[in-house]
């Protein structure tokens, strides 16, 4: 059992203001990831729950228990750091034993312990190493191993790939994924990284400015986001954002983007005409066709599985990703269609979704 | 890369003539010390002994009616037992002012410290001979020692050191279950070794070379150590130089060594305080 309730949870330094009024219910078993850029106070929130960090006020409960006041030690977490932090001065072994030793557990059950976090991690060939002797893989996976040990009821990571190169991140992503289902432990999960968020957990919550924007499943938040900042973090590239008035009436009612360009509103979406709005679409739905919005190809980029293009459509620079292969070059005309549904409309001024 | 010959040469010889400035004092005392007082000062320029003339370490067995046994050890159980309560005192001070800098009157102790790194030792007679008065400990070796035992230069090396330790491996121990003080023990302490070593050396040098706070807080030879015997040598003897240098090469040889096993470390330690910190 590993469930997490944040009951209007707030921290300052002084009368700087970190998070204002966080309320997140995470289920035993849940992994959920707290993403948002750098200064939204994602990674403060995790140190709160796991009691580094002093909460200024709301609640805190692990499994129904309110534990402002308890030590970190008390509250059955483990911790994975971006940096890893194993004890320079330990071997491998003697890492992941560390809070075993602590408890003064039997001899017998700390080298089952590890015997057993060894081996869900590959771990058992670097056991008398010292961390210094190890890649950057390696650290992190004792550092799992040394979380794995203690058999907490909620794992915490915070931002524990930063420091991998990109090819080992995301090999250690599908790891940590794994984990979670061997496992089936509470892991709450810190990241600045859209694409972890999106791809490793069962629920993302989208932190800005120290607030919660959005939680929901990845597709979810993906497929419907809530408003514009989250349309904009979620996604990459990111969603093209735009101005847009709404002209004409009743059925005939469209988005004109300037430069004579019209677009069709989603459906149930209805607006008064001469409204300015905020208008979303993702590159992907963005669809090349023989007819349909005129646009002109400043820029191509090729990847090998999808070419992404750069288009001047009506007064607005977009971007269009494309998975055939377009013969397009730049300073061509070509034409796009998008369909309606794929259209988010948000309101200028609260940010809000309208559709 | 290597450097062009002329360069090279160069630099060879301005480091050898600045060693020969630093090690010609020290010739001339060990030269000194088996050269009778008289010699030294008819011809103090030679660089080789007439004869070898051991009456000086007969002339030196007691000073100022102590014998010098007594300062020798003296000398040793002081700044050992200087070195072993200092390095524990600033080790858990420094730590816990990292730890904690917000605690209360944390920074202004900090900042006295940097004050009596800048304030002139001669200054601090009176004040030391009033506090130790008050405590009732002049005259013991208890006050000499727990005055030794403090020293700003070993708090900060500490301190730098400590500072350059990431937070999240305390952090990480503090999640795991470690006390504050299982923390310090168990994963600070193992780490720290370096600066340990240096710290103690340093103290154990600094506090070896100490005259003037054993010779405020003594009230007798009886706790005087080998820097105040040779002080105590120019005043009794008139200039018996040959004593003077003898006693100076008891006291000097010793710290040599320990300098000379030790050096990598200092300057090692010395540089990852101010590098890292």
């Amino acid at each position: 059992m590993g469930s997490v309730q944040l009951r209007d949870v707030h921290k300052s330094y002084g009368a700087v203001p970190v998070l204002k009024g966080i309320d997140l219910d995470i289920t035993d078993g849940e992994f959920v990831a707290l993403v948002g850029a750098s200064g939204c106070g994602k990674s403060t929130l995790l140190r709160m729950i796991a009691g580094l960090e002093t909460i200024t006020s709301g609640e805190i409960s692990i499994n129904g228990k309110v534990v402002n006041d308890v030590a970190p030690k008390e509250r059955d977490i483990a911790m994975v750091f971006q940096n890893y932090a194993l004890y320079p001065n330990m071997t491998v072994a003697e890492n992941m034993v560390f809070s075993l030793r602590l408890k003064k557990a039997p001899m017998e059950e700390r080298k089952a312990a590890v015997a057993k976090a060894a081996a869900v991690l590959n771990l058992g060939d670097l056991l008398d190493r010292y961390p210094r002797e190890l890649s950057g893989g390696q650290r992190q996976r004792v550092a799992m191993g040394r979380a794995i040990v203690r058999d907490p009821q909620v794992f915490l990571f915070d931002e524990p790939l930063s420091n991998l190169d990109a090819k080992l991140r995301v090999h250690m992503r599908s790891e940590i994924k794994e984990l979670h289902q061997r496992l089936g432990t509470t892991m709450i999960y810190v990241t600045h990284d859209q694409i972890e968020a999106m791809t490793m957990a069962d629920r993302i919550v989208v932190m800005n400015g120290g607030v919660v924007e959005q939680a929901g499943a990845p597709l979810d938040i993906y497929d419907r986001p809530k408003n514009i900042y989250v349309a904009g973090f979620i996604g990459s590239p990111s969603m093209n954002i735009f101005e847009a008035t709404v002209v004409g009436v009743g059925p005939e009612t469209r988005l004109s983007i300037g430069n004579g360009v019209t677009l069709p509103l989603p459906p149930g979406c209805e607006l008064q005409a001469e409204t300015i709005v905020k208008c979303g679409i993702r590159p992907e739905h963005m669809v090349p066709a023989t007819d349909g919005v005129p646009a002109r190809v400043i820029v191509t980029e090729p990847t090998g599985s999808e070419t992404q293009f750069t288009l001047r459509m009506g007064d607005q620079t977009v971007v269009c990703l494309v998975h055939e292969r377009l013969s397009a070059v730049p300073g061509s005309e070509i034409a796009v269609t998008v369909d309606a549904r794929h259209i988010h409309v948000f309101d200028q001024h609260t940010g809000l979704a309208r559709s | 890369m290597k450097q062009p010959l002329g360069l090279r040469l160069l630099a060879y010889s301005v480091a050898i003539l600045v060693s020969i400035f630093f090690l010609y004092p020290y010739w001339w005392m060990l030269l000194g010390a088996f050269r009778p007082t008289e010699a030294v000062l008819t011809n103090p320029l030679q660089l080789w002994p007439e004869s070898l003339d051991f009456s000086a370490f007969e002339s030196i067995a007691r000073v100022s009616g102590v014998p010098i046994w007594r300062y020798i050890v003296n000398s040793i159980f002081i700044t050992a037992a200087s070195t072993v309560i200092g390095v524990a005192i600033t080790a858990l001070g420094a730590y816990a002012l990292t730890r904690r800098p917000d605690l209360l009157a944390f920074k202004m102790l900090r900042s006295g410290f940097l004050l009596t790194m800048m304030y002139p030792y001669m200054l601090l007679v009176i004040p030391v001979y009033i506090v130790i008065f008050k405590l009732g400990l002049l005259g013991t070796y208890t006050g000499i020692i727990l005055f030794l035992a403090l020293g700003p230069v070993q708090f900060f090396l500490f301190e730098q050191f400590f500072r350059s330790i990431p937070g999240e491996i305390i952090e990480a121990a503090i999640v795991d279950g470690a006390s504050e003080a299982q923390v310090f023990l168990m994963v600070v302490m193992p780490v720290s070794m370096p600066v340990v070593a240096t710290v103690t050396i340093i103290t154990f040098l600094l506090n070896w070379a100490q005259w003037f706070p054993v010779l405020v807080i003594s009230r007798s030879p009886d706790t005087y150590t080998l820097p105040v015997a040779l002080l105590n040598m120019t005043g009794e003897l008139g200039v018996n130089f040959q004593g003077i240098m003898a006693i100076a090469i008891i006291t000097t040889v010793p710290a040599t060594i320990v300098f000379l096993i030790a050096q990598r470390r200092v300057m090692q330690g010395m540089a990852d305080g101010s590098v890292k910190g």
